[in-house]
């Protein structure tokens, strides 16, 4: 009878080991349609209806056609691949300590209550207000926006680090108590699998605050990057131009979003959603 | 073996511990015990009669108080390669497979690779398990599931198997499937097993000898030899005899509820 059971059961669970594209439903399709539907309206009954000046809300296709030019003929490409690498870089660093630094404070009382506080306070306060500091500590080039990107990253990953390397229930770790598994071994096989998901959830929350932070360090002091372009676009009045640099954050945001879940949902098969 | 000594001696084992309110509250007092090699004991009483407590001391997951428990001589004081243990709930790991799970001693314990996975092997096909050996344990039935916590236990080649409530989250027709592997896996492989549970039908059915416990504090009132011949099965549970052997181990539960 179990095996009836599990037969049924198996059918159902997805393989974990294949990741297939949902084929196209019901729902994707009525958001396409109020997209195209929303842009239509826009361009075809608001702008003319209400007769308001492109240097205000230019047309969906005067934005489409900035995002052309910029990418094409002017520095738009360029300042992409300048922002693409910042967050990238802060991303993977901020990540990295945020990780690191969860270790000891998961594992001890001692190591929480002398580095806590600190970490809460550098929390507390503003990036946007520290940004400038940064600027004049490390310049107006890369390293000041990575070296922002990376603390505003750190923390959505390292309060969820702690959170996921304490979350071993007592019954695990009474298994291992049978083996007499070593420290080692046990952060190993156990609880860096058990704090996956909750990492994958302050991942996931990283990377869009990771395009925020690249941004906001831009708009501080940068020649070059999206922010840059915004900031540039604006100055010259080029509405269009600001609209266009927007899509593209947009869309860097949510493919990263989607590219950090998807990821997780591959590392993560055995839970159903990861957590954060 | 020559000596006097059983193959498991546990001597005057107690069990004091203080709880957050301050009480001493006395788990185990003063339990004598001695359990040959090779023989099923199962360990029964109701809820805080310290049935659990001891068999964790018996694998050194507890410490005691004071008294002793040996194992062939040896002294317990910490967890042994010597020790298989089936908790209540099977204890998978979500991220490993069926042979990943029963395999976990091979990463954590130090056990040899090979001997592991070739006894792995010959459980696996022993409890039905083969063609499931890929799966993942949510893939799993309980009962099926259970059957993975008691070979990973049972794949080290352990001398002792510690079994706590294995089959208590289980539903009744697939409790009754595995007591009965149960048997059948210790009578092929004559490991010394410590079965808890608070079943007086389950404890009977499977034991060579039932120890009864008491609680407050939590001591040992009764120690019962079955003499039910092997393989038993579960039509033995409406015979005559059957029934008064449940019925020894259930006065004792009568009796301790007129004292409370």
């Amino acid at each position: 009878m179990s095996e009836v059971i599990s037969a049924s059961v198996h059918r159902k669970v997805k393989s974990p080991s294949r990741f297939r594209f949902p084929a196209p439903d019901i729902v994707t399709l009525a958001s396409v349609v109020v997209l195209v539907a929303f842009l239509s309206a826009w361009e075809w009954v608001l702008i003319p209806l209400l007769n308001i000046s492109p240097a205000l809300l230019p047309k969906p296709s005067a934005i489409a056609i900035a995002l052309w030019s910029g990418l094409f003929v002017g520095d738009l490409g360029a300042d992409i691949l300048i922002t693409l690498q910042e967050v990238f870089l802060g991303y993977v660093l901020g990540s990295a300590i945020g990780f690191a630094l969860a270790i000891p404070v998961a594992g001890s009382r001692v190591a929480e209550r002398i580095l806590y506080p600190y970490i809460v306070a550098l929390q507390a306060i503003p990036k946007v207000a520290i940004a400038p500091l940064f600027v004049i500590w490390f310049g107006f080039g890369m390293t000041s926006k990575v070296v922002i990107v990376a603390l505003i990253t750190f923390f959505p990953v390292f309060v969820n680090a702690v959170i996921g390397l304490r979350a071993t229930p007592a019954e695990q770790d009474e298994l291992f108590d049978v083996y007499n598994a070593s420290a080692w071994r046990r952060f190993r096989y156990l609880r860096l699998p058990n704090s996956a998901p909750y990492i994958f959830g302050g991942l996931n929350v990283g990377v869009t605050l990771s395009v925020i932070g690249a941004i906001v360090a831009e708009f501080v002091g940068a020649q070059e990057g999206i922010g840059s372009a915004i900031i540039r676009a604006g100055f010259a009045l080029d509405t269009a131009g600001v609209f266009a640099a927007i899509a593209v954050l947009t869309f860097i945001a949510a493919t990263a979003s989607a590219a950090i879940q998807a990821i997780g949902r591959k590392l993560v098969f055995w839970m159903e959603n990861p957590k954060g | 073996m020559e000596q006097l000594e059983s193959f498991i001696e546990i001597k005057k084992a107690s069990k004091k511990f203080v709880t957050r309110s301050g009480d001493h509250v006395t788990a185990l007092a003063d339990v004598n015990l001695s359990i040959d090699k090779g023989k099923f004991i199962t360990l029964v009483g109701p809820s805080g009669c310290g049935k659990s407590t001891l068999l964790r001391m018996v694998g050194g997951l507890i410490r005691r108080s004071s008294g002793s428990v040996s194992i062939g001589g040896a002294e317990i004081e910490a967890p042994t390669s010597g020790i298989g243990m089936v908790f209540q709930s099977p204890v998978l790991l979500p991220w490993r497979t069926v042979r990943q799970n029963v395999t976990v001693a091979a990463d954590i314990g130090g056990a040899n690779r090979r001997e592991v996975d070739e006894r792995a092997t010959k459980f696996l096909d022993m409890v039905g398990l083969n063609g499931f050996e890929d799966k993942y344990p949510s893939e799993l039935s309980g009962g099926m599931q259970q059957r993975v916590g008691i070979t990973r236990a049972l794949v080290h080649d352990p001398e002792v198997l510690l079994m706590d409530e294995p089959f208590a989250a289980l539903d009744a027709m697939t409790k009754d499937k595995l007591q009965v592997e149960l048997q059948s896996l210790w009578m092929t492989s004559r490991k010394t097993v410590i079965f808890v549970t608070h079943s007086i039908q389950e404890a009977v059915f499977l034991a060579d000898r039932v120890i009864v416990l008491a609680p407050r504090p939590g001591r040992v009132v009764d120690d019962i030899t079955i003499e039910l011949p092997r393989p038993r099965t579960l039509e033995m549970i409406n015979s005559r005899e059957f029934g008064d052997y449940t019925s020894a181990v259930r006065k004792h539960f009568e009796a301790e509820g007129l004292v409370q």
